[in-house]
């Protein structure tokens, strides 16, 4: 194991790192966070530039209420999963396909189209 | 794809065959005919999805093209013209300046990995939110840092207790849209090391414990030799995510100020979809496209010998 595992460390470094570790998911997850406290907070708040602090009323609700109605939002989302299952299973039929073909039979250009395949070459 | 010489498996019948073999139903054949048809479709999808307009974007680069209109030869005015726009040495030293600063994001990511590879409770929660970030958007990435960024109600104002308009000035826009890029990038390279550093032979370690080894060194001779493959894939993927950025400056910046933020890929868009120059546009892709082929065929000679 390396790191050392914490339970071989000195009792007070084990406490100092267990209470670190939260310390640091906030601190990582701040802007994340900060979405979905945002995701509740009214329009006039936003409009006043209260962006980080805890909202004053929390609407749990109304947003979410007001995204799904009052916008085609379900639509596309229905959008969204008609782009990403096909893709997913395209994929990985294809992907499969020739990744079995690679590892099982050797023949030559075996190697450059693996590492053909390993990137994605095109700007876009 | 050139598929003829097969290395002939060991466990191939020796005994010769009582009636003469049609060369279809051959052993050898068989498995070159499997290997195709298993190859073809996705042989298939990346000449038609990769190769192909790969090849077409050199060639409309010697066109003028509006998109619409019939295409005119102009020959290399395209490039000529290239080197002769400001915007297209910004966003040349740009993709160079985030391809630099990108590169903080394996190191980093092995930092983060090293802290949570421990074993206390919660600690597997712990790992996929770190990962978090790197499953959003980077439509929402830039859209929370916009709000970091932003000099009157931002976070980054409050902390500093002033604003700096940092999305505003060129001179800091750049490094801005990097640092948001690499919070997303540090939580995938730190995935890498994670499954990289549970493959670690612990034996070794010991071994070098008993040794004396420890710290830096521990890391440096025992533990990062070990992690090769992790950092290869860490360093290859970043290198090509620096090159690739479009969707943090589309939504941070829109290129600006006065295109200072610009890098390749967004000046090509930002050419074709605003200024219906597909020609140009295709050129700038074309530099780009050259630019990651230095990468790639270094980086296929390297795979290429240690295939060997």
């Amino acid at each position: 194991m390396y790191p050392m595992p914490v339970a071989k460390w000195k009792p007070w470094n084990r406490r100092l790192y267990k209470l670190s570790l939260p310390l640091a998911l906030l601190i990582w997850l701040l802007p994340m966070i900060a979405v979905l406290v945002t995701s509740m907070r009214s329009t006039e708040e936003l409009m006043e530039g209260n962006y980080w602090g805890w909202p004053r009323d929390l609407s749990l609700w109304a947003n979410y209420h007001e995204a799904l109605t009052a916008s085609p939002m379900l639509h596309y989302f229905w959008n969204s999963i008609l782009i990403t299952v096909p893709s997913v299973i395209g994929s990985i039929a294809l992907a499969a396909m020739a990744g079995f073909a690679l590892s099982t039979y050797k023949f030559k250009g075996n190697t450059f189209l693996l590492a053909m395949s390993a990137k994605k070459v095109e700007p876009f | 794809m050139q598929i003829s010489t097969l290395a002939a498996p060991a466990t191939a019948p020796a005994q010769a065959p009582r009636r003469p073999v049609r060369w279809w139903s051959a052993p050898a054949f068989k498995r070159h005919r499997a290997a195709a048809l298993f190859l073809a479709p996705a042989c298939l999808l990346v000449g038609l999805y990769v190769v192909y307009p790969i090849l077409y974007t050199i060639y409309l680069s010697f066109f003028e093209w509006d998109g619409l209109a019939e295409k005119s030869f102009v020959g290399l005015a395209n490039y000529a013209e290239l080197l002769h726009s400001a915007t297209f040495f910004t966003a040349l030293k740009n993709n160079f300046l985030w391809l630099a600063l990108f590169l903080l994001a394996p190191p980093a990511g092995l930092a983060v990995a090293l802290y949570l590879n421990q074993q206390v409770r919660g600690i597997r929660l712990v790992k996929s939110l770190f990962f978090a970030p790197f499953v959003l958007s980077g439509v929402v990435v830039g859209l929370i840092f916009s709000w970091f960024y932003d000099p009157t109600f931002g976070l980054l104002a409050l902390i500093l207790g002033h604003g700096v308009p940092v999305l505003g000035d060129p001179r800091y826009v750049t490094y801005g849209i990097i640092f948001a890029a690499l919070w997303p990038q540090t939580a995938y390279c730190m995935i890498l090391f994670l499954t990289g550093l549970t493959s670690i032979n612990s034996e070794q370690v010991e071994a070098a414990r008993m040794e004396g080894a420890k710290g830096w060194s521990m890391l440096f001779h025992v533990i990062l030799p070990q992690l090769r493959p992790s950092t290869f894939m860490a360093v290859v993927v970043t290198i090509i995510g620096a090159l690739r950025s479009f969707d943090l400056i589309s939504v941070m910046s829109g290129g600006g100020p006065f295109e200072s933020s610009t890098v390749l890929a967004y000046y090509a868009y930002d050419q074709a979809i605003k200024y219906y120059r597909q020609g140009y546009s295709a050129a700038i892709a074309v530099v780009l496209f050259g630019l990651m082929l230095v990468y790639i065929v270094y980086h296929l000679r390297r795979m290429l010998r240690t295939e060997q």
